[in-house]
């Protein structure tokens, strides 16, 4: 693939999109995923993905806010995230384009 | 769900993930559990996959788990689970050279008072199973094996 480099896991990416949009915690994240993905996250899905995306350097987490630990993406995530996504549109232009060539 | 099931699970995970996320992950349940948006089954049962997918991780680092793979995992270990809470046999190929199949269990059974019989019938099997089938047997071992075995000069 164009880069060389593995894509991210689809989970991985959900959180890197929404923490794209600002630091949060666990919860909100649950919530913010499941409101612009329809994809519900569990606590073990979801703390599985920010181990990896944290051991890869990829998110980052924050002063605890009184029990609740937020966590921030880092510029290498912002970064990978863009090679995701741009991946995922070119993927995804290719497809559409076939689609339309089909149906002609 | 209580406090005590919870880290229950957690203690599935392995070492390094339970100490770096378990009080995450507890908020995190309370939380969830205080919404209502989710059932105290789904949490455990997302809880239980999750630890077998985050021990798989940490023997493949870079294993893409699939559900295939989980079904695969989880079925694997009901059928070693149940077949230890069947009295812990061996399997059943390794018990029949013994001699008979299925092996005598001493399971009490307080019901008929027969707390020293075995549970099961016990069926005979001949002592070498193989001939009785009318497999021929295998010839002999090579008394003697050599380093230089098979090239075409053997050592003398």
């Amino acid at each position: 693939m164009p880069g060389g480099r593995s894509r991210l896991p689809e989970r991985s990416a959900l959180v890197l999109m929404s923490l794209a949009g600002g630091e949060k915690h666990g919860y909100a994240l649950i919530k913010e995923i499941e409101s612009f993905a329809g994809i519900t996250l569990g606590p073990g899905t979801l703390y599985g993905a920010l181990a990896r995306l944290e051991r890869d350097g990829l998110v980052e987490p924050q002063p605890a806010d009184e029990r609740r630990h937020p966590y921030a993406i880092t510029a290498e995530g912002r970064k990978r995230l863009h090679e995701h996504l741009s991946e995922s549109a070119r993927l995804a232009a290719f497809g559409l384009e076939r689609i339309a060539i089909e149906g002609t | 769900m209580s406090n005590r099931l919870l880290r229950a699970i957690l203690a599935l995970y392995p070492r390094s993930f339970r100490r770096r996320y378990a009080r995450e992950v507890q908020d995190l349940v309370k939380d969830l559990e205080a919404s209502g948006d989710h059932s105290r089954s789904w949490l455990v049962s997302e809880l239980l996959v999750s630890a077998v997918a985050e021990r798989l991780h940490a023997v493949r680092p870079h294993a893409r788990l699939t559900i295939p793979t989980l079904v695969v995992v989880a079925a694997l270990g009901a059928s070693i689970g149940s077949h230890r809470l069947h009295g812990g046999q061996r399997h059943p190929l390794a018990t029949a050279s013994a001699g008979t199949y299925p092996p005598p269990t001493t399971k009490p059974s307080t019901r008929l008072g027969t707390a020293d019989a075995p549970t099961s019938q016990t069926i005979p099997l001949p002592r070498n199973a193989a001939a009785a089938r009318g497999v021929p047997p295998l010839p002999p071992p090579t008394p003697y094996m050599t380093q230089n075995e098979g090239s075409n000069s053997p050592s003398q």
